[in-house]
């Protein structure tokens, strides 16, 4: 028997974040340990990964490891610094959120380490299986996470939803997999291209593709399969709502690419429609519903239900152009939406949470910072230049149009101009409206103000110097 | 017996789960229902690997049995914290979350 070569110096990125999770685990044991130093490891391990992602993407490390299950690429590292720079946000904004006394910080981390993991593996996955294990190993971190207060009642509600309808999901997924699997002999991405080139179409591959976007479909909360969104993010602690509507949302857009664009190309005809009505209804009907909330988690909640479709109009184009300006808009997407969601943290008063819009009135002049942040997430969100946002929805309208999905293209368009709607409103009710009660907030907590600066920094950032992001995303996408 | 058969049977295992999914309103219950889908699935892979000759459909099996199992560990332990609150785990009740 000979025993496999692997170079393990290629799983770098994966690496890092399993000896980081060990050593929050060992550290969790010590009661001598403050529960701040967790997240502090927490952050550095990942910004070690995040290092060496960067490194192995500059490099251009190209390598099929453990007999082609995993495929490391530009494209999986090109993701893999979505996920670490996502987890990292989340944890600095985390710290000032968990109570001091909270004697559970450990299993938080830990839990958001394993996610990071799984999103890792569906991006690099070149093999269902790996795909499938990735999937569930995040999404069951994440359940843990959504329901992690069990003693509010709304948390451990967020959780049940969010485990009835992720296990529903993970099912299609599952079952999807095995017709391909009986129709195409293999489960490894590769073969299974080829396969589908020599053969043809079956109908068992057609019926599995259909069961995977439903599944995906499910995972990144597209309309329909929208509902468990609104509840979840709304139920669960405030940064893993921001985790959940970035992270995963980002690792399912890199397993679908992956799936059909490398295995399942031949079937593009196919599914390019169902991807297009996707986006149409998705981008409609998450900006239409959001205009109508008054929570302002549910309405970040249904944007990034439309974020997603803004996404699917980049993979509607389905060329590199589309792919990589996809990509991109996952970054900022990621990026932006964090920063929303820690804006919405630090508006804190004695009683939780002020998550009523309303709530918000007069805030432009009693907490002109906070107001600040707010304000420049929101016009980001909704595609102001000179922001990040506007570069990213530019370049997916332009791959689109040059793909010839003009239409699609005026849909987004008209819905661009449906959710500055409601993203101005707040905005309006922070600098022009008088409050109805004088609210008490608390002072901003130090690493919440670093973690918004950094946003901030990096929305502008990219949206002042967009090719030097977007040339990454670019190079990214040569595989394909 | 033809694979149409394992394949016929596992549809209809698989058609079982979703609909109690989405009629019943237990959540063990539908629960229960989700792990009828997962080993529908099995099924299907058990049948095609036999078909095929190809054993790595058997491994996939026990990948899926390896994560059903910490799905329903996970799964319970979130069913046993709302029950704690609500008395109860019927899902048309537990509906503090709604906009």
């Amino acid at each position: 028997m000979t025993v496999p070569v692997i170079n393990w110096h290629m799983l770098m990125p994966e690496l890092v974040i399993v000896l980081t999770f060990v050593i929050v685990m060992v550290f969790d044991l010590f009661k001598s340990i403050r529960k701040s130093v967790l997240a502090w490891v927490t952050i550095v391990g990942s910004a070690i990964a995040l290092w060496a992602s960067v490194e192995m993407l500059h490099a251009g490390v190209i390598g099929n490891e453990f007999n082609g299950m995993l495929r490391v690429d530009r494209f999986s590292m090109f993701f893999n610094i979505i996920f670490l720079v996502s987890t990292i946000l989340v944890t600095l904004i985390s710290i000032n959120y968990l109570d001091r006394n909270d004697k559970r910080q450990g299993e938080y981390y830990v839990l958001i380490l394993l996610a990071t993991l799984g999103m890792m593996l569906m991006a690099s996955g070149n093999e269902l299986i790996v795909v499938f294990l990735g999937l569930e190993l995040m999404s069951l971190s994440l359940y843990v996470l959504a329901g992690y207060f069990r003693s509010i009642q709304v948390s451990s509600e967020a959780g049940m939803k969010y485990l009835l309808l992720g296990a529903f999901a993970s099912g299609f997924f599952l079952y999807g997999i095995a017709l391909i699997y009986g129709g195409a002999g293999t489960t490894s991405i590769p073969e299974i291209a080829s396969e589908l080139e020599a053969g043809g179409k079956s109908p068992l591959m057609l019926a599995g593709m259909f069961l995977l976007i439903v599944g995906f479909g499910f995972k990144v909360a597209l309309v329909p399969f929208h509902q468990w969104a609104p509840d979840v993010y709304e139920g669960a602690p405030t940064p893993i709502a921001a985790f959940i509507s970035a992270g995963p949302k980002a690792a399912g857009f890199a397993a679908f690419l992956r799936i059909f664009t490398g295995a399942l190309e031949s079937l593009q005809p196919e599914w390019i429609v169902v991807v297009v009505i996707l986006a149409a209804l998705t981008m409609t009907v998450g900006n239409v519903i959001a205009t109508a909330q008054s929570n302002i988690k549910r309405m970040l909640a249904y944007s990034s239900v439309a974020h997603a479709g803004y996404v699917l109009v980049g993979l509607a184009a389905a060329n590199k152009d589309g792919i990589s300006s996809a990509m991109l808009y996952l970054f900022i997407y990621c990026v932006m939406n964090i920063g929303a969601f820690a804006a919405v943290i630090l508006a804190r008063t004695e009683d939780g949470e002020n998550l009523r819009i309303a709530d918000y009135a007069g805030l432009g002049f009693r907490k002109p910072l906070l107001a600040l942040f707010m304000t420049i997430m929101l016009l980001s969100l909704a595609g102001f230049p000179p922001t990040a946002g506007f570069v990213g929805k530019f370049y997916v309208f332009r791959s689109a149009v040059d793909a010839g999905h003009t239409w699609l293209v005026v849909v987004a368009a008209i819905n661009t101009a449906i959710s500055a709607f409601y993203y101005l409103r707040v905005v309006v009710t922070m600098y022009m409206k008088e409050p109805e009660e004088e609210l008490d907030f608390h002072a901003y907590p130090s690493l919440l103000v670093f973690a918004l600066l950094l946003v901030t920094i990096g929305v502008v950032l990219i949206g002042v110097l967009p090719s030097y992001f977007l040339a990454p995303a670019q190079i990214s996408t040569q595989f394909f | 017996m033809g694979l149409e058969w394992y394949l016929g049977l596992s549809a209809l295992l698989f058609t079982v789960g979703v609909v109690g999914v989405l009629i019943r309103r237990n959540a063990i219950i539908i629960f229960m229902c989700i792990e009828l889908m997962l080993n529908a699935a099995n099924l299907a892979f058990v049948a095609i690997s036999r078909e095929l000759g190809d054993p790595s459909g058997q491994v996939f099996v026990f990948f899926v049995m390896t994560v059903a199992a910490a799905e329903v560990a996970i799964g319970l332990a979130i069913i046993v914290s709302v029950f704690k609150h609500r008395e109860t785990v019927n899902v048309d009740e537990v509906d503090s979350l709604k906009g």
